[in-house]
Parts: C-alpha cells; sequence; structure tokens
C-alpha cells in the first residue's frame, strides 16, 4: 500500500490520460463500479470515460438536517478528469476533479474517490464483487463492477 | 436564499377572481388558452383590489406570455408608484389534473420588499442551470432526492440515492408562467445497484401489484394518475402503467423548469409525479455538486 504523502505526490506529477492507456480500463467503460464503505455506510459509484474523463456520485446517507442551498446533501457528484498509472507497487486511478468546485462532504469524510489525488487500483471483470481498502485511510470497501450504467 | 413559495411558508392568500372550476372528463388533457382562475398571494402592503384594478387579465381571459408579462410589469409599476419595490412570480398549476379535470390557475406571488428581477430575461432561460446543480427534494422533510446536470449540448445527467443516469432533453415553448418544459429521457431504463445497497422504494408489496402510474406526455407536458387500477385499462395502457420508474424516465417525462438563480429555494406544484404535499422543493445549487 502506497503512503499517503506518496499518493499526493503522484498526484501532483501525472499527465491526462493518454489513448493508449485506456485498454486496460476498457471493462470499465459503459459500466459502473460502485463500493460501500462498510464502517460509515457510505455508497459511492463511478464512471470512467474513454476520453479520460470520470463522474462521481456519492450517496453519504441520510444527513442531520435538511439541506438548504449550502447543504448538507445526501447526494453528491463531481466530474473531472482521470489518469491510470502504472507503478511497481500497483496500478493508480489518479483523478482530477474539474474546477471551479464546490466543496463536498464527501470530500470532507475523505470517502472514496472524491478528492484530487491517486488511488490504488486493481483492475476486475464486469460482475465482480470484492472486498477492499482502498482510500488512504485503509477503510474497508466493498466493491461491484456491475453491467450498464 | 429566496424562498419564492410554499405551503406552510407563505400565508396563502388566493383570491379567486372567478369561479371557473373546470368540467372535463377523466382524462381530459390541459388546456392553457384560457385562465381558470388567478391567485394573488404575498400582497400586504397594497390591497389585492388595487392589484386587481391595474392587471388586464381576468378568469376567463385568453392565456398567453405577453398577457402575463404585462400583467407582472403592472403589479410592479404599482409598488413603484406608491414608493414601495416588489419582484412578482408567476406560477400556473393545473389543480385536478390527476383525477382527470384540469383547472388552468395563474398564481402571482408578490416578493413584497424584493428588487424586481427582470420579466423578460434576455438568452436561454436554461443558461443558469448548465454550470449548476438542479435539487429535488421532499416537500416536507426537505431531504434531498435527486440532482440534475443539464448540458447545453441536450444531454443531462441525473443522480439520486440509488442510481446515476445519462440522458438526453428536449424543451418545449415557454408556458405563459415563463417556465419551459423540459422533456428528460434516460438513455436506459435499467437499474444497476446490487440488491444489497439498493435503497428500498417502499414497503414490500404482499400481492401482486392490481394498480398502476399511468403516465402520458403530449406536447411537452406529462400527466401522470397514480392508483390506476390496471384492469379497467386497455392492454397498451396496461403496459405503460406497470411501468418501473426508469421506464417512466426511459420514455419521458416533462418537468417544468423555470427562470431562476443560484441560491434559490422553491416549491413546483406542476410536476407530473409531485411528492410530498403534492408538491416538489426545488434548489439551484452553485456548481457542480
Amino acid at each position: 500500500m502506497l503512503p499517503r504523502s506518496l499518493f499526493f505526490a503522484l498526484a501532483l506529477s501525472v499527465q491526462p490520460l493518454l489513448a493508449g492507456e485506456t485498454s486496460a480500463l476498457h471493462e470499465y467503460f459503459d459500466n459502473t463500479l460502485i463500493w460501500q464503505n462498510r464502517a460509515s455506510g457510505a455508497i459511492g459509484r463511478i464512471w470512467l470515460n474513454p476520453d479520460g474523463r470520470y463522474y462521481a456520485f456519492y450517496n453519504l446517507g441520510p444527513q442531520p438536517k435538511a439541506p438548504d442551498v449550502h447543504g448538507p446533501f445526501q447526494i453528491e457528484g463531481r466530474s473531472g478528469t482521470f489518469t491510470m498509472r502504472n507503478m511497481p507497487a500497483g496500478s493508480l486511478l489518479c483523478l482530477w476533479p474539474s474546477s471551479p468546485r464546490a466543496e463536498l462532504k464527501a470530500q470532507q469524510q475523505r470517502e472514496l474517490y472524491s478528492e484530487a489525488m491517486c488511488y490504488t487500483f486493481v483492475l476486475h471483470s464486469v460482475g465482480d464483487v470484492w472486498d477492499d481498502s482502498a482510500d488512504p485511510l485503509h477503510r474497508a470497501y466493498r466493491f461491484w463492477l456491475v453491467k450498464g450504467r | 436564499m429566496l424562498q419564492r413559495s410554499g405551503l406552510g411558508v407563505l400565508m396563502r392568500l388566493a383570491l379567486c377572481l372567478a369561479a371557473g372550476t373546470g368540467t372535463g372528463t377523466l382524462g381530459a388533457a390541459v388546456n392553457d388558452a384560457v385562465v381558470q382562475e388567478i391567485h394573488i398571494q404575498g400582497d400586504r402592503a397594497i390591497a389585492r383590489e388595487q392589484i386587481i384594478r391595474v392587471m388586464a387579465l381576468k378568469a376567463g381571459s385568453p392565456l398567453s406570455r405577453a398577457a402575463v408579462v404585462a400583467d407582472v410589469k403592472h403589479i410592479e409599476a404599482l409598488y413603484q408608484h406608491t414608493g414601495k419595490t416588489a419582484d412578482v412570480i408567476t406560477d400556473l398549476t393545473h389543480p385536478g389534473e390527476q383525477e382527470g379535470s384540469p383547472r388552468t390557475v395563474l398564481t402571482f406571488t408578490i416578493i413584497e420588499g424584493a428588487s424586481p428581477r427582470p420579466v423578460e430575461p434576455e438568452g436561454d432561460p436554461l443558461e443558469i442551470y448548465f454550470e449548476n446543480t438542479l435539487v429535488c427534494a421532499a416537500a416536507s422533510s426537505g431531504r434531498d432526492l435527486c440532482h440534475l446536470w443539464l448540458n447545453r449540448d441536450g444531454t443531462f445527467i441525473n443522480f439520486d440515492a440509488g442510481e446515476a443516469k445519462t440522458g438526453h432533453y428536449s424543451t418545449g415553448p415557454m408556458r405563459p408562467d415563463g417556465k419551459v418544459p423540459v422533456c428528460q429521457y434516460w438513455d436506459s431504463p435499467d437499474m444497476v445497484t446490487p440488491a444489497e445497497i439498493a435503497p428500498r422504494m417502499g414497503p414490500p408489496l404482499a400481492t401482486p401489484a392490481t394498480h398502476g402510474t399511468l403516465c402520458t406526455t403530449e406536447d411537452f407536458r406529462t400527466t401522470c394518475r397514480r392508483g390506476v387500477e390496471l384492469a379497467s385499462l386497455p392492454p397498451e395502457q396496461q403496459a405503460i402503467a406497470m411501468r418501473s420508474m426508469g421506464e417512466r424516465f426511459y420514455h419521458g417525462m416533462c418537468y417544468p423548469i423555470g427562470p431562476h438563480r443560484i441560491g434559490d429555494d422553491w416549491f413546483e406544484r406542476d410536476d407530473p409525479l409531485p411528492g410530498e404535499l403534492g408538491m416538489d422543493r426545488v434548489l439551484l445549487i452553485p456548481g457542480r455538486q
């Protein structure tokens, strides 16, 4: 597992996705990667597109009060660009959220794939269900790579 | 934040200028050629009789965007003449529509003390939605239910607690109240969330469904009737009434979307499937979130 400082260092050094780098992710295109934080119960999903864009959505569960325009929202979303990096220690999915951007509660909670950084990423096939500690805080997650969007 | 209208927030000061109640048969289409009722709410500083005197629209009048704009200007000018300011918001609703006898009701909501917003803003009324987020929420509890990202190219992303969907939309002609009908078509009717984490939409049904929700779209307007007995419908309508939420949006659902500003927080009563209290709460929040 990569140390957190390395995540940030890599986040600053990656470049936009190159066409030749997309092939490893072909099972993710047109499909949905869903995860659940087993501790918080928060659920997320991410779409990775062949053009290097991503969309991530978060369901943080019922909030303590009804939202006004400043939140808190149970549902949040974010878009941006991503790169896939193959490192000796494993693959990294590096996310570049679009700007300008509002700070999301998912980001404050450091939910998976909510921040501008690189995450360890193990490739799977459609239909796979697996458990992993994929975020920098090593929290337990369950993942589903499901067909369709 | 501007609370534009809402039950329990604004005191309902409706004035029915005439008793056009509508006598349509079950399934009658909405007819916006003539306004049947005009309501005025929010007036305190100026008596409604004075407001009525400056308005040209009356119950039974032909209804058009131009006529509504003219009356908004008349009301704002009346306030200005008395040294006051007011923003006038218009809302076209169709009570009785789900029961098959819609009435065309135009409500003027007066926000006294507010600077009037342009009643005929230039440009695309949907422009403000393209870089921001439209949130739909429950009218009573306030819980947010969906987030909509409209794109300039005619596509959108809508996500809720259980699913995220791409789609495309079409727009109809501007309504007399300044709202634009936006018909949303999901790219897929399928739900992809694993059952283990899918949100429960309601109590499990103990018996096979005998009733459904029948939604039909005509002239950029979707009308839905809940609790329709399937056995009473012809086979092709039975299939429509048995559609899942995903299938309904795949085939298209039209919602009126009005001119708003970031930070607005309002209630919409003319949605095809309103939630709590017969309406939806809507917020326009900055950015994509």
